[in-house]
């Protein structure tokens, strides 16, 4: 297959140096178990024992805010709206200063002060409340699992990619089809879907069960690095491939968005080898080229893609040509909302839309898209707990100028490698998420160098598995620390707290992997609101907590309350408006940045109407 | 802890208390800055990809250069200068490395 087609199968050699990368997670999170050892469990396990210096601190945190998310759905969204995801990220321009340099050094000491371990606990100290302490746990773990459910589906999805067409693998899932055929809410989900679920629950649940925050640590740090080198390998081959920056933009000016539709399609004679499975290309009737977007269903007509660009079209030519013997009768056809027809669509900084017809980035959505990356990235639990880890001020300093490099280079590097792929891989539409394994195969496979296709989909899996093993912490400190601890009568002694820690852990990611084996069809859109219902509840409160004396722990209560609820209220009206669970943008803004102006003048008003918060925690927290 | 130590304790945490407010503030005036920026030039560049007249700049549409490429370098060298020059060293642990990373009894309380 060329590289205009695209396959759903890996090859061994991308397997083996895949399965490689994967061993050598596994010894470094042993190693990092054995070397807590001896040291207090709890401070250990869920925060390193606040030791660590700046490659740890740096590259955890990098590694644990580019989720999977930046490697599957950014890619996607870069190849279906072109160059206006340039503007849509470019947020992160200031990430690390705002996430980490806004109040990382008040966290970590006001986190010293208290003895603190989770972001839960550091807030029932701050205002010796249990009110505060314990509204923060049930939020924090209701929005966690949400993240949770969507981070294992992805890795399981990579996996797929990756073990597809191998026979061992392939053996595997027959055994399993076969075993799980009888067993109730597993066998609803796809045979292949449950291996990969299977393996990777078996393979993140063990080495952070095992080696707690320091493997989390030292893993983030390998694949950081995974994810570093990953991507500049790409955008070099990338660029090479194509002939360069110039020549890529120049066929993307001349692209317009293709149409959606429905076909029935016909083959030539009964005996003919026609392809009619899901991505061949088919010319139609009247001369047009599509691509075939579901499985063959008897008697209906099937979705298609439909290509208007002229030079796609000539691109094309070869496998329409390879595909002779059926033919395309197009019966319905749905244009972009915003783009459709137009060439340098691709190239402007809005971006076309099959969906709205303002474009895919209008100006107000890309201001809050800009506050969200960074406002919302800076009130999430996960990253606040690593800014109570790192060393000193020193390593703060140099890691905030360590990831702010990192990112510059993984996401500038990723928009230019995926406008690219519009001009490598066309009419992925059909189903967009896939593009980055896609690309790695197509990349690699022209270089001669296929085994690095492993090394390249390790990236985005890499970057999936970081956050998973933080997360799974986070819901079991959560679990052990706040919930259990705070309310165990008398000492509780330290083996039990290290077994229960181990088991929790334990525990949580397998309910993950149940809820994961059939998840929503709308898990996309949870991730979002999750990451969104985090930041609006917690981002306000945790920085007042941390500059404003005067804040009170009933206001601390209302403001994460109310940052939560009006969150949802966005989702709930989205779901009436749409008839489906996502966001209402009023006024084109981001429902996160409504939820934290909400959160801000609760928290102020609730604190200036009730009474001035203890000399004595004034004192202990803010000194004179 | 006597009255003297815990009045050093205290100034030096207050101190480093508003040194970080400081930085704070200087870090919401940049992020305004850069917002400002990109927001100017990419909402304006919508006209120089109008059909086939695409101005570029390197083989980027020019908007893409002086609205995301330029700041972007911009803010790594803001970052550079403020943690190198303006973000100061402070104690982390005023309190002297007394903490409770272990089993614990219960605490807080409304």
């Amino acid at each position: 297959m060329g590289v205009l087609g695209a396959s759903a199968s890996g090859s061994g050699s991308a397997l083996a140096s895949f399965l490689g990368y994967v061993l050598i997670v596994f010894v470094i999170a042993f190693v990092a178990g054995r070397v807590g050892r001896g040291k207090p469990f709890v401070g250990e396990y869920y925060l390193g024992g606040r030791n660590f210096g700046m490659w740890a601190f740096a590259l955890t945190y990098a590694a644990t805010l580019a989720s999977g998310g930046s490697f599957m759905g950014f890619p996607a969204l870069i190849y279906t709206h072109g160059w206006s995801l340039a503007w849509w990220i470019c947020g992160y321009m200031v990430v690390p200063l705002v996430a980490m340099g806004l109040f990382a050094k008040r966290l970590n000491q006001t986190g010293r002060i208290a003895g603190a371990i989770t972001i839960p606990e550091l807030l029932r100290k701050r205002f010796a409340s249990n009110a505060v302490g314990n509204t923060a746990t049930i939020l924090l773990l209701f929005f966690m699992f949400f993240y949770l459910l969507a981070q294992f589906k992805a890795g399981a999805v990579i996996m797929q990619t990756l073990f597809g067409g191998v026979p061992v693998y392939e053996q595997v899932v027959s055994g399993v089809a076969g075993l799980t055929r009888d067993i109730f809410w597993v066998n609803q989900a796809d045979p292949h879907y449950l291996v990969c679920l299977g393996l990777f629950g078996v393979a993140v649940v063990a080495y952070t069960a095992y080696g707690g925050f320091r493997a989390v640590v030292w893993t983030d740090v390998l694949q950081g690095l995974v994810m570093l080198i990953g991507v500049l390998i790409l955008m070099g081959m990338t660029l090479s491939l194509t002939g360069g920056l110039e020549r890529v933009t120049e066929k993307l000016a001349a692209q317009t968005p293709p149409d959606f539709g429905k076909a029935v399609i016909e083959k030539h004679s009964e005996s003919s080898g026609a392809d009619l499975s899901k991505w061949a290309w088919v010319r139609s009737e009247d001369g047009e080229i599509v691509r075939l977007a579901d499985q063959e269903e008897a008697g209906n007509p099937r979705k298609v893609l439909i290509i208007t660009s002229p030079e796609q079209k000539a691109d094309l030519a070869g496998e329409v040509a390879a595909n002779s013997n059926a033919v395309a009768r197009i019966v319905e056809r749905t244009p972009y909302q915003a783009g459709a027809g137009q060439k340098g669509v691709y190239l402007s900084p809005r971006g076309p839309s099959a969906s709205s017809p303002e474009g895919f980035l209008p100006v107000m959505l890309a201001l809050s898209f800009f506050a969200f990356w960074n406002f919302s990235g800076a009130g999430q639990p996960s990253y606040m707990v690593r800014q109570m880890a790192f060393r000193d001020t020193v390593v703060l300093r140099r890691s905030i100028l360590f990831v702010a490099i990192f990112f510059t280079l993984i996401y500038l590097p990723l928009v230019l490698i995926f406008t690219s792929a519009r001009v490598l891989l066309p009419g992925m539409e059909v189903e967009a998420d896939r593009i980055m394994p896609e690309m790695a195969r197509v990349v690699t496979e022209q270089a001669g160098v296929p085994w690095l296709a492993g090394i390249l989909v390790a990236a985005p899996f890499a970057a999936i598995m970081s956050s998973v093993d933080s997360f799974l912490l986070l819901v079991s400190s959560g679990v052990v620390r706040d919930v259990y601890q705070q309310n165990a009568r008398g000492k509780v002694s330290e083996r039990t707290v290290a077994r229960l820690s181990r088991l929790t852990t334990v525990v949580v990611g397998v309910l993950a992997v149940v809820f994961a084996l059939n998840p929503p069809k709308f898990l996309q859109t949870l991730i979002v609101f999750a990451s969104g219902g985090l930041g609006a509840t917690f981002l306000v409160p945790v920085v007042l907590a941390l500059y404003w004396k005067r804040m009170t722990a009933l206001a601390g209560v209302a403001g994460m309350i109310s940052g939560g609820l009006v969150m949802l209220a966005f989702y709930l009206i989205g779901l009436a408006e749409f008839g489906e669970f996502k966001a209402f943008s009023w006024l084109d803004i981001h429902p996160f940045v409504w939820a934290s102006v909400v959160n801000l003048l609760v928290v102020m008003g609730v604190s200036r109407m009730g009474q001035r918060p203890p000399g004595e925690l004034i004192e202990k927290y803010f000194g004179t | 802890m006597d009255v003297n130590q815990r009045e050093q304790r205290n100034r030096k945490l207050g101190e480093s208390f508003r040194q970080a407010s400081r930085e704070s503030v200087v870090i919401v005036l940049g992020w305004l800055v850069f917002l400002i920026w990109t927001a100017a030039v990419c909402a304006s560049g919508g006209s120089e990809t109008d059909g086939e007249r695409i101005s570029t700049l390197m083989g980027l549409p020019r908007w893409v250069v002086f609205g995301v490429a330029l700041p972007w370098l911009a803010a790594c060298g803001f970052t550079f200068l403020f943690t190198m020059f303006y973000m100061k060293d402070t104690d982390l642990d005023p309190d002297g490395g007394v903490e409770s990373g272990g089993p614990r009894e219960r605490d807080g309380g409304d």
